[in-house]
């Protein structure tokens, strides 16, 4: 069996090239099946709505790729896009996301009212679905005048307007009491089930995990963990899901003294945690003397350092040189990154001190490359000013960085007065 | 999209927001108003005197005179060689002798204009009050204001009232000598209408009714040619013949110039009124567009293309212009009717004659429909691309 969704290599990073990065999702690899309930769970901040947000076509990734249906996302022309949106998928968000200045037919239709007539989706079938979710009396009412469970189960309905073979929901009881949740919960199922649409939802809360087939641990921008429900019989081709099914699973109350240990222990944020490592691969490789390893360590964060206490930095660097004194034969097999050019180096500020300071920020990694090789070329004088400026200004698909207009005649003119400098 | 879920997306704003709209639609209406009206104003300024001094033949006629009537006199064989000129449709010439007005006991000297009824016609001549005469044998006369005040008479009286008319001819004798005879013309005439003219003293006489009185010579003749287009040809050949030729045509031509210059003052005024209205309505639509982020973002994510979003932009603010535009026209014709009442009770409190002081002509009316629409475009239309091209990601997220 073909998967609906397919997801490569995922990345995606906010503030892509400015100081403050921040890494939304990193490398997700995952495949979904017609017909599946996949719910992604984790708490707040984990990416899962990144994700969904990355399939549904919301959301631009840095890197790799979402395929639907064996379509590549990123290829997607504007058009096409907007008939994906349309009829691909059908999005249920948290906070119902009706418009209020419409009743609920006209919201149930709205799909369609963009969509021009498409045959079939009529006022019939929008009374129809809404019938089916047990709420056909507020069919002329406008949505302040229900209920949360009654908003949520209208926009179910305007998801399923087009009969899309997708459904997304971010967490769709995630503003709703348990009965009013119960019955979303529910009818969810039952769309899954009977209308065979594949569910992708994503929920911080435990309690729903048995609505899904499969479910997609999350922390961090990673999927951690994928676990098959044993109640539901599997949709997926066999040797991927039950490959998964055969790992055993470990045993929640096992798992959690773990993570809280984890968590005691190393009380440091991601990106510390980048620079400590940075700094020891530095150390390793003998770029550094002890000394400046602690220096580094001490420096605040802001400042480029790690950003630890004294006493901290320097019991770190005492068992580091503990380490290193006894294992010094692995200097050799550690992979080395190349120690970056000065160019390199003035590349990387320049860029840094353009994106700064502009509203803005680039999505896609490509875009970030093509604007650093610009700013190389043009550093070099291998192009000129005018050149350096077409090639930000280029549309993506045409080579260039894609910036509009005027943020490309302002990059090229910050950067022209650096370079007079 | 189909133009009636347009309709039905765009106009929400009157009920959501009806306020806002319609003191939206209210600064646009007052600003295509105070267009209107001063645009109007210089029109029927324009207007107003024109229809004062013309009648539309007036305007294709031709004033041909001669310098000196000793030595190139405008007699019949000259006026039968003018009328035979190409495109001449009509010419009737004007005689003058000086004469006296006797009414009941009251004797007055004046000057007499002996013409044909078609010379009024021609000349664009309108009577104040009374009518002008119509045969070329009727025994009336037509008297200037002028002379119906040295009577002491009132206007209205005066009509119908009996005269009796001495002409003074200059006849040469036969030993060269100049003498004046006094030509009495037993019927008397009465009074069929009076021009308005408060300076000038004259009477005008319809020519058949002189008796035996031949009159051979004319100061002054009427040429009206067929078409506009052959006034400056006809005038070329006139001249060439030696007469003096001048033509109201050319005087309206100058005067209208002025009212154009005039208009274009009046309208820049009511431009800066329009500007204001429009920066106003651009800036409303900007809130909206605020106010609706959320809600754009919504559509897009369910399959909202940026053209529908961009539309329906559009088209609010070309409805909002639209109604703005009707509201002016509205005000327009109800300020003006309400200002020209209101002058014209203090005219003729006054004494004076009451005018139409605006006119808005058909044309103004569908430039003003078709601007208001355009205003509407270019002030919504850097709203509409920016709610095109928002994020539907941040547009969902923004509250």
């Amino acid at each position: 069996m073909e998967p609906i969704i397919e997801v490569k290599n995922l990345s995606v990073i906010y503030n892509l090239g400015k100081s403050n990065e921040v890494v939304a999702l990193e490398d997700v690899s995952l495949k979904i099946y017609p017909r599946e309930y996949i719910i992604f769970y984790g708490p707040s901040g984990c990416g899962k709505s990144t994700l969904l947000y990355c399939l549904a076509g919301l959301e631009t990734p840095t890197r790799g790729e979402v395929l639907v249906q064996g379509k590549a996302l990123s290829e997607f022309s504007q058009e096409e896009m907007v008939q994906h949106r349309r009829l691909m998928i059908g999005m249920i968000f948290q906070a119902y996301n009706l418009i209020p200045t419409l009743k609920v037919l006209d919201n149930v239709l709205l799909p369609n009212i963009f969509g021009g007539l498409i045959p079939g989706v009529s006022i019939e079938k929008a009374k129809s679905l809404l019938e089916k979710l047990g709420i056909e009396k507020l069919t002329n009412r406008y949505p302040a005048e229900l209920s949360g469970g009654q908003q949520q189960r209208v926009a179910i309905a305007r998801a399923l307007i087009y009969d899309p073979p997708i459904l997304f929901a971010d967490e769709p009881v995630g503003n709703l009491d348990s009965v009013s949740a119960k019955i979303v919960m529910d009818t969810l199922r039952e769309i899954n089930e009977k209308f065979s649409k594949a569910i992708i939802l994503v929920t911080h809360d435990p309690f729903y995990l048995d609505y899904a087939h499969r479910v997609f641990h999350m922390k961090d921008g990673r999927i951690v963990r994928k676990v098959v429900n044993p109640k539901r019989e599997q949709i997926g081709p066999f040797e991927e899901i039950r490959l998964i099914k055969k790992a055993p699973p470990r045993a929640k109350p096992l798992l959690q003294p773990r993570a809280l240990a984890q968590y005691l222990l190393t009380s440091f944020d991601r990106p510390v945690i980048r620079r400590l490592e940075r700094a020891i691969k530095k150390r390793m490789l003998g770029k550094i003397t002890e000394a400046q390893f602690r220096e580094v360590l001490d420096r605040p964060f802001e400042k480029g350092g790690v950003g630890l206490y004294r006493q901290t930095a320097e019991s770190f660097g005492q068992k580091i040189e503990r380490v290193l004194a006894e294992s010094e034969f692995q200097k050799e097999e550690i992979p080395i990154e190349k120690p970056l050019a000065e160019i390199d180096i003035r590349v990387k500020n320049l860029r840094r001190f353009l994106l700064e300071d502009w509203a803005g920020s680039l999505k896609r990694e490509e875009e970030l490359n093509r604007l650093d090789n610009s700013i190389r070329l043009r550093l070099e004088g291998k192009i000129d000013k005018k050149e350096f400026q077409k090639r930000l200004d280029l549309p993506f698909k045409e080579g260039g960085v894609g910036l509009n207009r005027r943020t490309a005649k302002n990059f090229t003119r910050k950067l022209e007065l650096t370079l007079l400098k | 999209m189909s133009l009636k879920n347009l309709i039905k997306l765009s106009l929400r704003t009157f009920f959501t927001r009806p306020a806002r709209t319609a003191l939206t639609i209210l600064a646009m209406a007052i600003g295509i108003a105070a267009i209107l009206i001063f645009v109007s104003l210089g029109y029927g300024l324009q207007k107003t005197m024109l229809e004062r001094i013309t009648t539309a033949e007036s305007l294709l006629t031709l004033d041909v005179s001669t310098v000196d009537p000793e030595v190139l006199p405008l007699n019949e064989e000259k006026l039968s060689r003018i009328s035979k000129i190409e495109n001449v449709e009509e010419i009737s010439p004007l005689a003058t002798l000086p004469g006296q007005i006797t009414l009941g006991s009251l004797t007055s000297d004046t000057t007499f204009y002996i013409s044909h009824p078609s010379y009024f016609r021609l000349g664009g001549i309108v009577a104040k009050i009374g009518r002008l005469f119509e045969k070329e044998d009727e025994k009336s006369v037509v008297i200037s204001s002028a002379l119906a005040k040295s009577f002491n008479l009132e206007e209205e009286k005066a009509l119908n009232s009996k005269i009796k008319v001495n002409l003074f001819l200059t006849v040469t004798t036969e030993t060269g000598e100049e003498k004046l005879e006094v030509l009495k013309i037993d019927t008397p005439y009465s009074i069929s209408g009076i021009i308005d003219d408060e300076i000038m003293s004259y009477a005008y006489i319809p020519i058949n009714t002189l008796g035996d009185l031949k009159i051979s010579q004319f100061p002054q003749i009427k040429v009206k040619v067929s078409q506009a287009k052959f006034l400056s040809e006809v005038n070329e050949k006139i001249a060439n013949m030696g007469f003096m030729v001048s033509s109201l045509s050319e005087t309206v031509k100058e005067a209208n110039k002025i009212f154009r210059a005039i208009q274009i003052i009046l309208g820049t005024f009511g431009v800066v009124a329009l500007i204001v209205a429009a920066i106003g309505m651009a800036n409303t639509m900007t809130v909206t567009l605020l106010e609706r982020t959320n809600e754009i973002g919504i559509m897009k994510a369910i399959g909202a293309s940026d053209k529908d979003i961009e539309r329906m932009f559009l088209f609010e603010s070309m409805v909002i212009a639209f109604l703005g535009g009707v509201g002016g026209i509205v005000i327009n014709f109800s300020a003006s009717h309400f200002l020209n009442a209101g002058i014209n009770t203090l005219a003729r409190g006054l004494g004076g004659q009451s005018v139409v002081l605006f006119y808005t002509p058909f044309w103004l009316i569908l430039f003003t429909i078709i601007f208001s629409i355009l205003v509407g475009v270019f002030s919504g239309i850097f709203p509409a691309r920016r709610a095109a091209k928002l994020n539907p990601l941040e547009a969902l997220r923004y509250k």
